[in-house]
């Protein structure tokens, strides 16, 4: 749920593939979105949505990025970054 | 550090910012819905699973898992910073089931506890699960119509708080500001959690 995804390509070098599949590349072109959010914006539940995402994985359609493992959440000066970059949002 | 337009849509391999998951949790009507649209840059959407008790604590007869499944939704929303994008995750209110949700927890950065000082008992779930599986958090009281009655500590003690430096802090969960607060809270708090290792001090 709160993996992120980008596509690996364009939807649109990418005619021949399903069309709901093609949906998730236009949804997840740019910085990455989170499986939560595209769950929801493809009104499916997580887990079905995250089984379709494996299957564009598998094809090299999208990249995934796991959520951080504990050693980079603790990270002192990753803590404050983020603290400075909130306090500027 | 170069740090490109992360919104652009056409953003570069390297704008591929960390998801950082903080999960929002509280009892019914507390106003975590409330919090998390306050603060998300997106409208919030909500997101659904279904989890099912099959097999925990219950013999393996067909039918029976299908009684034992329920359907939770959560809030989502998002905050995208220069150096990752902060995922909101409102927790659905059904804290029984949350034992059975493996993911709920994982890569979770910290937790905000919202709890209504008329009704702190709907909150009490959510502080113990947070407090028997270590994950720090912060206690924000939502002062509906600006008022409050009780003070910080008087909320601490109500709420029997493990951990004496867990922040409680007073918010409006209408006000940006006031939500991005509680969020800085938490961050504070991570960050004085993990200085002794590096044996500073603010």
């Amino acid at each position: 749920m709160h993996s992120t995804v980008r596509a690996a390509v364009p939807a649109d070098d990418a005619r021949s593939i399903p069309e709901e599949w093609q949906t998730i590349l236009r949804l997840c072109a740019g910085p990455g979105i989170a499986v939560a959010e595209l769950a929801a914006r493809l009104e499916m539940r997580l887990t079905p949505a995250a089984v379709l995402l494996a299957q564009l994985l598998e094809q090299g359609l999208i990249e995934h990025r796991p959520p951080m493992s504990d050693p980079d959440a603790m990270n002192i000066d990753f803590l404050r970054r983020i603290r400075s970059g909130l306090e500027r949002a | 550090m170069n740090e490109p337009d992360t919104r652009a849509p056409d953003a570069v391999r390297d704008t591929y910012l960390p998801p950082v998951k903080i999960l929002v949790a509280g009892g019914f009507g507390v106003g975590k819905t409330t919090a998390v649209g306050t603060v998300s840059e997106i409208t919030p959407l909500r997101t659904e699973e279904r989890l099912s008790a099959a097999g925990v604590g219950v013999d393996d007869l067909s039918g029976i898992e299908q009684k034992s499944a329920t359907t939770v939704a959560m809030d989502f929303g998002r905050i995208t910073l220069d150096v990752a994008v902060l995922m909101l995750f409102g927790t659905p209110g059904q804290e029984r089931f949350w034992f059975m949700w493996d993911d709920l927890l994982r890569g979770a950065l910290g937790a905000v506890v919202l709890v209504d000082t008329r009704r702190l008992d709907r909150s009490f779930a959510a502080v113990d699960f947070f407090e028997s599986r270590d994950l720090p958090f912060v206690v924000a009281a939502n002062c509906f119509h600006g008022e409050q009655d009780y003070d910080p500590e008087e909320i601490r003690d109500a709420l029997t708080l493990r951990e004496p430096s867990t922040p409680i802090v007073l918010f409006d969960a209408r006000r940006r500001d006031s939500v991005r607060g509680v969020l800085l809270a938490l961050m504070d708090h991570l960050i004085a959690s993990a200085e002794p290792a590096h044996a500073q001090r603010t």
